[in-house]
Order: structure tokens, then sequence, then C-alpha cells
């Protein structure tokens, strides 16, 4: 009897021994993933709190199994259980924050494209915005790269030109915004009756937005830098402590450079009209956005961005004929980074820009130049003008004409606008100036 | 055969007087009628009633499965465990007839929760679909997709590779030939369902290209341009194919500005879909198939209660259960075993040998459940596929005749060598 | 109650069977009683409990021999733990010899077609709780392939004989432990086997009850049917048993005829019906005179079963009880050969 009591003691000894090495590796997995639920778990609610607790070691297993299935029926092409999946696998790890952006881009990006029917794919990438910013940042609200995640949906699927659809795409957000708004921005001194909308649906707290604007400058809430702006702003100011907020700043910082670069907007849905030129005005705003992330960051690649942007911003105002400003910009990016100075001067950079080939420049510039040629035709007094409004007209027209012309260096997705609507935003910004 | 008749009658009392049956159809009940508030689709309609048939009869299959195994393992061990069957063994029955009849009354059972969760379902799909915020078009569109089921036509072998496999090049064709009998012919429409993937892999942007489709008889079948996203399943009318014969259709790959190359890689990637049948038809095809699955499921408790206590007994038979629903997970294990990493040297020793055990244990239930993978009814009622006749008496032949005969003997004679007079076991 | 035998009726029938002492007779009893060889056979036969390992654990039964000869009745008696209940699990087939021979009705135990002429009555109900006495039997019956109008008249029988007619729609879980035992008996019997078996039959059982069970012992054993009794109750198998065996720590220490266990063949009783208190003097003295010892007079005394019997008849008559058991009066036709 003995002996079988020490040999099944010794058994049992092997097993634990054998559990323990397991267990190590697992504990530094864990801990690498950053997948140890966090005391915010107490506050979740309780279908939440069931599955992540009562489930206990099981959790992990069953996540498992739905994301295999989530993969094999999207690899099916068969997508319609993905966002019930996805919804399921994101509550049963609520505090991990990869799956949560893993999920909401996998929606947005991968199922929205397998539909060439634009209705459904907007509301696939609806599916992956509502993920993250209806339950995600619910159950992690301190978690930047959630934020981000969000806000790069606006970004890139909606603000850039990847998405053959992101036309469509910018019309609808616009439609909702101005279904909300009645115009560009909320009227923060008299609230309408959409704002309860605005809080539940969107989570649009006119708060936060007014003061993204007082601290940035007046912004078009129909744009989708816009609400990367939003989202990135938020994700910096309620990030737990020691999380990296880099990214945030990232993201504020290229969406103020896009609104500096397409902030003011002409659009006509019903005409397929969808026109975006430089905002001037948020200058100031980009560049507290840029000084703020480099002070808060200390990291070079900020650094670097600003420069990039000094550059472009240099170049924006001169084809406005703002050559004052430029030159002021131009200083500050030779202080940013000195080694320039002995490569350029103001009029040799200046001279540069004069001679750029349009048609190898991205659609946003090659439009700011030929719109600001058109702009200095109509605003400056004719002795500060260059040239005479005419030849600054026929200097536009050519330059639309050589990038119309020249489609290659344009996605096939961009709607190149029309030189007359260039020539009427033109005659607006110079009649508001 | 009136005694077995007798231990069924007995066993089905039992199951109702301990009011198994009503907890087990409150189950269904809830699970059933509640399910349509509780899943998300993408928002549409049909992907709503998609999701809702696929998780309503794997939940149904799921509960009834647990309740088979669970009332499977109580069968016998209980009534060992109470001494009722000191009683039994008295009379003259053979262990055989005692297995026979507890199978009987509990796969009667089982027959009237899965006919109420049935019933369940179709009306709640049809409530589904009456409720759906469409216009008359697309109530019709729904009903067409939903509730006709299509008999899937695969195209004809070609030589040496399986025939719908095709690598089209720009500006090349490719032609599937599909053998139509008067079965298969007559119906007001057809559904080509196809899927490519493009070459380059990163290209996601629709692919254009040209189907034609015809016969003997009917030379423009179908002439369309078409631009299709890659990787997703797109479905596409075919006017009615009349009289019976060969269906040839030809793709043209005409992306070439970006260049595309188009492949249907497998089998399962471009067929004829023909409507056969209707939806609760189908329904009832696969509840068949459920009802042999779940006597194989009754019959593993039935097993593991002939073996064990009844607690012991639930958790073995559990055991085999989460096994059977996770097929794909034993097959893998079978094949490539617990796939540890070897990297790290201190286990690779003790993962080494680990894997192989596994491989080899796993073999065996991957072999044994392979029918279970094979006659799976939700590989088909989602995509509205017919199930056909051959395919649901091969499953009751294998799950509801064969397996549960083998277990039947081996429990009957487990039960005929065990000593039931000692009352501790 | 008119089938009841007075105890001193019994001792002079078994008097007389006794007096006779003729060996043919006696083989002739025996040969009437038993034309087919012993209904139960056990030579050698040995129990011996194994653990998990196979290693013995308890030696149950050790080589016992004995008969079970048909038409007697059966006692099977012992302190427990003796290995008796053990050795009739061994004869209904629920447990396996280790060793030895078991035969019954000549075949062995798990013999499907021997067990359709055996009733059980177990120790501890074993009865379905959530069947009604009715479906109990109907149950039972129908493992023996009866008719099932022959079925429905013997079920319908017994719960009469058994007093549960009442009861017969309750669920055998609402019973009391004394209606388990009836309803268990009449389960037993539902088949009118040939071997009865019956595991403390009268347990539970008030004394009308008691007598009921003994009387129809009595009948069925006139009927030619075997019974096997197992009860620690002395005075209900003393009362029926006509054989017993006395097992302890697994082996059987005495077997043989109740009578010749019991009787004291130095001392010889006389029971005088009516006689005046001259007469008995007389004849005192004229046994003193013949064997030199003075006889020793009393006054037999009824039982006290029989004293609470004759009490409870003169009771009044037709009460229903409040359990809902009737006392019936006959025995179920069936089992009397009546049908």
């Amino acid at each position: 009897m003995k002996k079988k009591y020490v040999f099944l003691l010794l058994v049992a000894a092997l097993f634990f021994w054998a559990a323990g090495q397991t267990r190590i590796g697992l504990t530094k997995t864990r801990e690498r993933q950053n997948i140890v639920l966090s005391d915010q778990s107490a506050n979740n609610p309780p279908f939440i709190v069931l599955t992540t607790v009562a489930l206990g070691g099981f959790r992990g297993l069953v996540v498992d199994i739905l994301w295999m299935r989530l993969i094999s029926l999207q690899k099916e092409g068969k997508v319609f259980e993905i966002a019930q999946l996805a919804d399921w696998i994101t509550k049963l790890e609520p505090q991990f924050a990869t799956i949560w952006a893993f999920h909401a881009w996998n929606m947005a990006y991968n199922i929205s494209i397998l539909y060439s029917n634009p209705e459904l794919r907007w509301l696939w990438v609806k599916n992956g915005i509502q993920l993250l910013r209806d339950n995600g940042l619910k159950y992690n609200p301190g978690e930047p790269i959630l934020y981000r995640e969000l806000g790069w949906i606006y970004q890139h699927k909606i603000g850039q030109s990847w998405d053959d659809m992101h036309v469509y795409y910018k019309h609808k957000l616009a439609k909702e915004m101005d279904g909300l708004f009645r115009g560009p921005r909320p009227d923060y001194a008299k609230p309408n009756s959409k704002i309860q909308i605005m809080r539940a649906e969107y989570k649009l707290f006119p708060e936060i937005m007014r003061s993204i604007e007082e601290y940035y400058g007046q912004l078009d809430w129909r744009l989708p830098e816009t609400h990367a702006l939003y989202w990135a702003y938020r994700g910096l100011h309620s990030a737990d402590a020691g999380k990296d907020t880099s990214l945030c700043d990232h993201m504020i910082c290229q969406s103020m450079a896009a609104e500096f670069l397409q902030g003011r907007l002409l659009i006509n849905p019903d005409a397929g009209i969808y026109v975006s030129a430089p905002q001037l005005d948020l200058l100031p705003g980009t560049i507290k956005a840029y000084e703020d992330a480099m002070k808060r960051q200390q990291m070079d690649i900020f650094k670097m961005a600003y420069v990039n942007f000094l550059s472009e911003a240099v170049f924006v105002f001169h084809v406005y004929g703002d050559d004052q400003n430029a030159r002021k910009l131009f200083d500050k990016m030779l202080s940013e980074e000195p080694k320039f100075k002995a490569q350029m001067n103001f009029e040799k950079y200046l001279l540069k820009c004069d001679h750029f080939n349009i048609t190898e420049l991205p659609m946003a510039d090659a439009v700011a130049w030929i719109e600001g040629l058109l702009y200095q035709g109509y605003s400056n007094p004719p002795d500060q003008r260059q040239q005479n409004a005419a030849e600054l007209r026929e200097r536009a027209l050519n330059l639309w004409k050589q990038y119309a012309a020249n489609p290659q260096n344009r996605k096939s997705s961009e709607i190149f606008p029309a030189f007359e609507m260039l020539d009427e935003q033109a005659k607006q910004r110079a009649k508001h100036k | 055969m009136r005694k077995i008749a007798a231990i069924a009658a007995l066993t089905i009392r039992s199951a109702i007087r301990s009011r198994v049956i009503a907890v087990a159809a409150a189950a269904i009940i809830a699970v059933i009628i509640g399910l349509p508030f509780v899943i998300k689709g993408d928002g549409t309609p049909e992907s709503q009633s998609i999701i809702f048939i696929n998780y309503s009869f794997g939940l149904l299959m799921f509960v009834l499965s647990l309740t088979a195994t669970w009332c499977g393992a109580g069968a016998i061990s209980l009534e060992i465990g109470e001494r009722q069957i000191q009683l039994l063994i008295t009379k003259p029955l053979r262990s055989v007839q005692i297995w026979a009849g507890k199978l009987l009354g509990l796969m009667t059972v089982n027959l009237v929760l899965l006919a109420l969760g049935g019933a369940l379902i179709s009306a709640m799909i049809h409530w589904t679909l009456g409720t759906a915020e469409t216009n008359k078009t697309g109530q019709n569109d729904l009903r067409r997709k939903i509730m006709t089921v299509y008999r899937a036509v695969p195209p004809l072998k070609a030589s040496g590779l399986q025939s719908s496999q095709a690598a089209i090049s720009p500006g090349q064709s490719f032609s599937w030939r599909f053998e139509l009998t008067k079965r298969t012919t007559g119906a007001q429409f057809a559904l080509l369902k196809f899927r490519f993937i493009p070459s380059p892999f990163s290209h996601q942007t629709p692919v254009a290209g040209v189907w034609r489709a015809a016969t003997e008889k009917q030379a423009d079948l179908l002439n369309k341009t078409l631009s299709n996203s890659p990787n997703m399943t797109v479905y596409l009318n075919i006017p009615k194919i009349d009289p019976a014969g060969i269906l040839k259709l030809e793709y043209q790959n005409i992306q070439t500005n970006p260049a595309v190359t188009v492949f249907f890689p497998s089998g399962n990637d471009l067929s004829l879909l023909i409507p056969e049948s209707s939806f609760e038809a189908n329904l009832l095809r696969g509840l068949i198939i459920g009802f042999a699955r779940l006597a194989f499921f009754t019959s593993l408790g039935m097993i593991a209660g002939t073996l064990f206590t009844f607690p012991v007994a639930v958790f073995a038979s559990l055991g085999l259960l989460a096994m059977a629903f996770s097929g794909g997970f034993v097959r893998q294990l079978a094949e490539r075993g617990l796939s540890t990493d070897t990297s790290c040297e201190q286990f690779s020793i003790i993962a080494f040998m680990l894997n192989d055990m596994v491989r080899v244990s796993f073999r065996f239930f991957a072999f044994v459940l392979s029918p279970l993978e094979r006659f799976d009814p939700l590989a088909f009622l989602p995509d509205s596929l017919f199930i056909p006749w051959s395919l649901t008496g091969q499953s009751f032949a294998v799950l509801c005749c064969l397996y549960p005969l083998i277990l039947l003997l081996i429990g009957a004679g487990c039960l005929r060598r065990r000593e039931v007079g000692i009352s501790s076991v | 109650m008119k089938k009841r035998f007075d105890r001193c009726q019994i001792d002079c029938i078994l008097h007389e069977r006794q007096k006779d002492r003729n060996p043919v007779f006696k083989l002739q009893v025996n040969q009437e009683l038993s034309p087919i060889g012993p209904v139960i056979k056990a030579d050698g036969l040995t129990k011996v409990f194994r653990d998990f390992w196979r290693r013995p654990v308890v030696s149950a039964v050790k080589a016992v021999h004995f008969e079970v000869r048909a038409g007697e009745i059966f006692g099977l008696l012992g302190p427990n733990g003796s290995g008796k209940s053990t050795t009739l699990r061994m004869i209904l087939g629920l447990l396996k010899p280790t060793a030895g021979i078991l035969r019954v009705f000549g075949k062995e135990p798990q013999d499907v077609n021997s067990k359709a002429k055996i009733g059980y009555l177990p120790e501890d109900s074993c009865l379905y709780p959530f069947l009604t006495a009715r479906e109990t039997l109907m149950f039972y019956g129908s493992l023996f392939n009866l008719d099932s109008s022959i079925l429905k008249e013997r079920v319908k029988q017994l719960l009469e004989m058994t007093g549960l007619q009442h009861a017969a729609a309750r669920r055998i879980g609402e019973f009391s432990k004394g209606m388990l035992r009836r309803i268990g008996l009449a389960q037993a019997l539902i088949n009118d086997p040939d071997l009865i078996i019956l595991d403390e039959p009268t347990s539970g059982l008030d004394p009308v009850g008691c007598r009921q069970v003994k009387d129809l012992i009595l009948i069925l054993a006139g009927r030619g049917k075997t019974v096997l009794i197992s009860s620690h109750l002395l005075a209900d198998v003393e009362s029926v048993c006509q054989r017993v065996i006395i097992m302890n720590n697994g082996n059987i220490i005495v077997q043989g005829r109740l009578n010749e266990l019991l009787e004291n063949e130095a001392i010889y009783r006389f029971c005088v019906p009516s006689a005046s208190a001259e007469q008995i003097q007389v004849i005192q003295s004229f046994l003193r005179m013949q064997t030199g010892a003075a006889p020793q007079t009393d006054h037999p005394r009824k039982t006290l079963e029989q004293f609470f019997l004759e009490t409870v008849a003169q009771a009044q008559p037709g009460t229903t009880s409040p359990s809902g058991v009737a006392y019936a009066e006959k025995v179920a036709p069936f089992l009397a050969g009546e049908n």
C-alpha cells in the first residue's frame, strides 16, 4: 500500500513539474502580448464579466474556435457571419486591444472590398467603425491604439484614395454629417435637436469638438480627416498613464497637414462633386500640432514630418501668391533642419517649385497649384501679382490640361475636378478673403 | 420485440416524468425563438436569415446532442446505481434487449424534440422573411434565395485535372461543360455560383470578364459582361435551361489594364445551381441526418453509462461529444499532432514524444468521427444546397444503424459481463 | 383467514409424517416433490471479491454445497456478513461465482429460459419510482411474453390480493415501506414462477400482512412451487420453512430439515383438546408410573400472531385503511391454480 502511494506521489510530482515548465513560457508570452486582465474588468457590464470570468481558461479556447471559424468563412467568401463572430470574439477578450483593432480593420478593409455594391461596401466600413467606436472604446477607454485605429479608418479608408469607392464613402460621410449639423460644423452656441444623435450614435461630443476647434482652428466636420483628428485627440487625452501616445500624435499631425492641404470643401453629392483645396487659415493650428508632438514625444520622426510639412507649406503659400509667409515658413524649416541651409536658399527653392512637373505631383498638390494661380488672379492687387490675371489663368489652364492628360500619376479612383470648378473655388476664396 | 418495446416505453415514461423532455423542449423553444433578437448579420435580411438557419440548427443539434449524451449516460448507469437493474436482470431479458430497448426509447425522445425544433425553425424563418424590410421584389428575391434549395451540378471532369480548376490570363477564355439530365432541367432559372482568386493576389478591385453560356438548342443562353470582386462568392442568373444535354459555359478574362489573371482553384468555386426543392423538405432531410447523429451520441452515452458510474459516464461521454464537435481539430491532431514549438530545446524531447503519442491516438478518433464531418447538415442548409436523399440514407445507415449496432453489441457484452450485484460499483 | 393453520395443527401434521418414518414413503414424497432433480444446486460454490488490481479482498462464500429441491420451502439464514446475500445474488445471476458449480433448473443462473421461471423479491425496493403500481406490474409482466388479456387479469388479481387496488394509480415513489413490499411481492409473482426467491419478505409488513405472505408461501409450495426465503425474522422462517441452511463467515455451518434441527426427540408432547382436572391427573399418574418421570403439564399458548389476528378480525370489518391498502381475504386465483 505504501509503495503505491509513493509511486502515485512521484507521478503527481512529475506532472506538476511539467505543468510548471509550460507555465513559464506562457507567462512570458502573456506579458509580451499584454493580455493580462486589467482592473477595468470590474467595471464591465455583467455579460462581459460573465464571459471573461466564468469561462475562465476556456475563454481563450472559445475565442480560438470562433476566430478559426471566422478565417475559414472569410476564405470561402461567406461573410454573413463575420460581424457576429467579430462581436463575440471581441467581447470574450474585451481588454485585448489588438483583437478589437484587427477585427475592425478586417471588416472595414478586407470584407468591404469583396462587394462591388457601394452600399454594401459602405455598410462594412461602418461595421468596422461601429465595432471600435461603440464597443472597443467602451471597454478600453484608455487604450490609445484603438482611437488611432478608428481614426485610421477615417483618414485612410475614407480620406485617401486607395479604395476605388472612396468618393462614395466621402459623400456618404458628408451627407451624414450634413444631416446633423446642416453645414460644415455644429453651432456650439445653439445646439440643435440632433445633438443626442451626435452623442449617442456617433459619439461626437460637442464640448470636445469645440475645444479641438478652439485649439487648432475652424474645421469642416464633413471631412474624414476631421474625424481622424477628433479620435486621435481623444486618444491622446484619454490614454492611461504609461501608454504610448505617439501614434495619436502622429495622426493629429497628419490630419492637420491634410486639413491644411485639403480642408476647404466644395461638395455637391447629387452632381457627384467633391473638391477639396487648401485651407490656409489652419497653418497655425498645424504648426501647433507638430510642435506639441515634438515636445511630447521627443522622437526624430516628428521633426522629419514637420520639416516635410513646412516644405510643402512653403510651396502652397508660394502658389497662392503669399511669398511673405512662404519665406517665414522656409526660415522655420531651416531652423529645424540647418543642414538644408547649405543646399538651398529661399529663391532657389521657389524657382524649383515653379518648375515642378505637375504630372508627378499628388493630386492635392496639383489642385492647390492650379487653384492658387487662379486665386492670385482674383485676389492680389495688381501691383503684387507676379503676372497679370490672364497670364495666371492661362498658366493654370495649361497645368490643368497637363495633369488631366496624364492619368497615370493619379489613381483611377481619384476624380480630378473640372477647371471651371477650381476657378469658381478660387473666386469664392478671393471673395471671402 | 415486445420486451424491447416494453423497455422503450419505460424509458420514454422516465424521460417524461423526470421532466427531461420538458426542460429540453423549453431550452429549444427559448433558444430558437430568442435567436433572431440576439444575432447580428451584416445588416441585410439575407444575412440575418442565413445566420439564423446556421445558428438555430447548430444550437438545436448542440442542445439535443448534450441531452442525448446525458440521457444515454444515465439510462443504464443510474439504474445500476439505484439497483433497479438488479430486478431487471432477474427477468428473462438478454442484455442486448435491455440495451436496445433503452436506445429505442431515447431515440423516440430525440425524435420528438427534433421535430419540435424543426417546426420552430421553419416557423421562425417564415417570420424573419415576412418581417424583413424590403419591397415586394426584394421579398421575392429573398424567398428565392432562402426558401429554395439548389442542387449543385459540378462541371464535367476534364482529363487529368479537376475540371473547374482554371487559370485564365487576360484576354484568354476557358470553357466548362455541365451535364444536365432531365431531372436538372426544366426549372425556371438556374444560378451560376462562382468565386475566383486574382493574380497578383494584392489586386482586390473588381475584375472584368464576360460570361457566355449555351446549349445545343439554346445558343445564346447567357452573354454578360461583369466586374466582380475577387474572393467573393457571386451568383449569376441563367434563364431556363431545357432540354437536357450539355451546357457549355465560357469565361473570357477581359481585365487587361491592369492585367489580372483569374484563378478558379477548386471544385467548390464554380458550380451550377438548379432549383431542386423547398427549404422545408431540405430541412426535413437535415433533421433526419441530425436524428442519425443523435443516435450515435446516445449510444456513446450509453456505452459510457454501462462502464462507469453516472458522473464519470457523463464526463467521459461529454468528452467524446466535444471531440465529435471539433472534428476538424481532431483530424488536425491526427495529421500533425500538437505541433509544439520544438525550437525551444528545453521541450524538444518531451514535445517530440508527446506529439507522436497524440498523433497516433487521435488517428483512431479521426477515423471513427469522420462520418460526422461528412454527414453534416450545416454544410448544406445555410447555403441553400440540396441534401440528396442518398446522403441522408447513407448517414442513417452509418450513424443510426451501423455505429449504434456496434456500440450495442459492445455495450450489451459489457453489461452481460458486469456484476451488477455489487452495489457499490 | 380461512386458510390459516393453527400451530398445533401444523405440529400434528408434521408429527404424522415424521411418525411414519417410512423411507419408501419418504422417497416417494421426495420423488413426488422433485421428479426432475434439484431446482438449485450449488457444488463448491465460491465467491471472492477482488479489488481493481485483481487482488482478493473478501472471501464472501467459501466452497458451499447445498441443494434446493422442487416444491420445498427453503430458508437461507445467517448473521450479517455471512454470505447469504451474496449466495442469493449468485443464484439470481447478479454475481458470477469465482469457483464451483451453480445450477438453477439445471442451467447456468444467467440462462434466460431459467429466469422465466423465477420470481424475485429483493430486500430493497428496486422498483421504478415514477411508475404507478399498475404500470409496474404491467411492465414486469410484459417481460414474460404473457398474453395481454392474461396479464391484465393477473395484474388485477395481484393488486386485489396485495390490497393495493385503491393505490393502483399512485406512483411507487409515494408508497410506504409496507406497500413497497407488497408491490414487490406482486411483481415477483406476476409470471406464476416455479422458483420464488424472497429476500426479507415480511420486513415492514404488519402481522396481518405477514400472515398473508406466509399463507401464500404455503399455498405456493402446496402447488409444487419452490420457495427460497432469506430473512432475519426467524419466527417467520420457522413457521413456513421445511429446510434451512445457516451460514456464517461464508460457510454453511448447519443445513437440514427444520424439524430435525429443532426437535428435541427426547421429549414427547401430547395435546389433549378437552379434559377435566381429574382426567388430567389420571393421565399424569399413568405417565409417572410408566416413565418414572414427572410429566410437565401446561396449557399451550397461542402465538402472539394468532392472538393479534383474531383481535383484528373482530374489529369493524369493511373499513378502508387510511393508507389505501385494504387487506384481501384470498390469494390471487392464478396463484392458487384456480384459472
